[in-house]
């Protein structure tokens, strides 16, 4: 039979039976700052996951990703970039305060910017911490990969705008993934 | 705590089917995500449209792989979010399609939606905004042909 399937009947709302992906915290931005930090995260869990919709106050600033608040230079970044009409790659490292951890699009003043960042294996105290990130929005669209050299459990997660604030509209969300 | 992604639906199609609509999907949760496992009776594109929206609001960027060719990327507007253009995923080639869908219920924003799409001819990676700020109660998964018996398209619901 050839046709159309439509489904009107869900689960229950809220979250499910206790799980292996956890929400730890979620917050906004205020409008009056460009950055928005998760601290004293629990080591209950095998990676992190930050999900987000950003937009800035002004301008088209990028968004970094920093850990622990390290702001030495003890980061380094890979990404392929889409624009629509070419494709870019390129990455650095010794990076600062600038792009820190994964290379995050520019974030518009009235499209959001949406996307995901991995952090694997965010406590294990034996490797650097490797980050893993796809986001985007209709102007450009981010595939990109960085590391933080430091073998510490992650304890705290800062993402922030190069210049500007995040509007009140800006939601982050951090999960935990056991394994 | 609770597990964050929660099954909201799921179907394995018995018969041939030219679409899948998820409806009346409540406000409960923060992000949806669709996955579609699926093969088509013709070669197609997979498309996903949401509110049962056919106009001209999905703005879309992406990169695109073939076999044989290097990487592009392409910005079009079209009636839908638009994966594996011009392949297909054929009976003896199956595709995943991944797609979230960022803070569908919330109507201080235009919806962004990012998939990712595979298959063994091409590989998409999209950002895509569908131009309203109405909250998505319904989203429908359109096959370019029709999908076949087996597909399995699924919708879950991450709180925040």
């Amino acid at each position: 039979m050839i046709g159309s399937l439509w489904f009107n009947s869900f689960s229950a709302g809220g979250g499910g039976a206790a799980g292996d992906y956890e929400l730890i915290a979620t917050s906004f931005g205020t409008g009056s700052s460009g950055s928005v930090t998760f601290s004293s995260i629990p080591a209950g869990y095998k990676h992190l996951q930050l999900r987000f919709t950003a937009i800035a106050t002004a301008g088209n600033p990028y968004m970094g990703i920093r850990l622990n608040g390290d702001s030495g230079t003890n980061y380094a970044y890979h990404y392929l970039m889409g624009t629509g009409s070419s494709v870019l790659s390129n990455g650095a490292t010794g990076q600062t305060s600038a792009i820190n951890l994964g290379f995050i699009a520019g974030i518009n003043t009235s499209i959001p910017t949406a996307g995901i960042a991995d952090i694997q294996d965010a406590f294990q105290t034996t490797k650097n911490k490797t980050v893993r990130t796809l986001n985007g929005n209709t102007g450009e669209l981010v595939l990109s990969s960085g590391v933080w050299i430091n073998t510490v459990a992650v304890t705290s997660v800062n993402a922030f705008l190069q210049s500007g604030s995040f509007t009140t509209s800006s939601r982050f969300s951090l999960y935990g993934l056991k394994g | 705590m609770p597990n964050a992604m929660v099954a909201l639906a799921t179907t394995t199609l018995g018969s041939t089917a030219s679409s899948v609509t998820f409806g009346s999907i409540p406000a409960t949760y923060r992000d949806l995500r669709v996955i579609v496992n699926c093969a088509v009776t013709a070669e197609g594109n997979i498309q996903l449209q949401v509110n049962n929206d056919t106009g001209n609001n999905y703005g879309q960027l992406r990169f695109s792989g073939y076999a044989g060719s290097s990487i592009n990327s392409t910005a079009t507007t079209t009636t839908s979010v638009v994966t594996n253009v011009a392949t297909g995923m054929q009976t003896s080639s199956r595709g995943l399609n991944i797609y979230d869908i960022f803070d569908y219920a919330q109507t201080d924003k235009q919806k962004v939606i990012l998939c990712k799409g595979y298959h063994s001819d091409e590989l998409d990676v999209i950002s895509a905004r569908w131009a309203n700020t109405s909250a998505i109660t319904s989203v429908k998964v359109l096959a370019g042909s029709n999908f076949t018996v087996g597909t399995t398209i699924s919708l879950y619901g991450i709180v925040s």
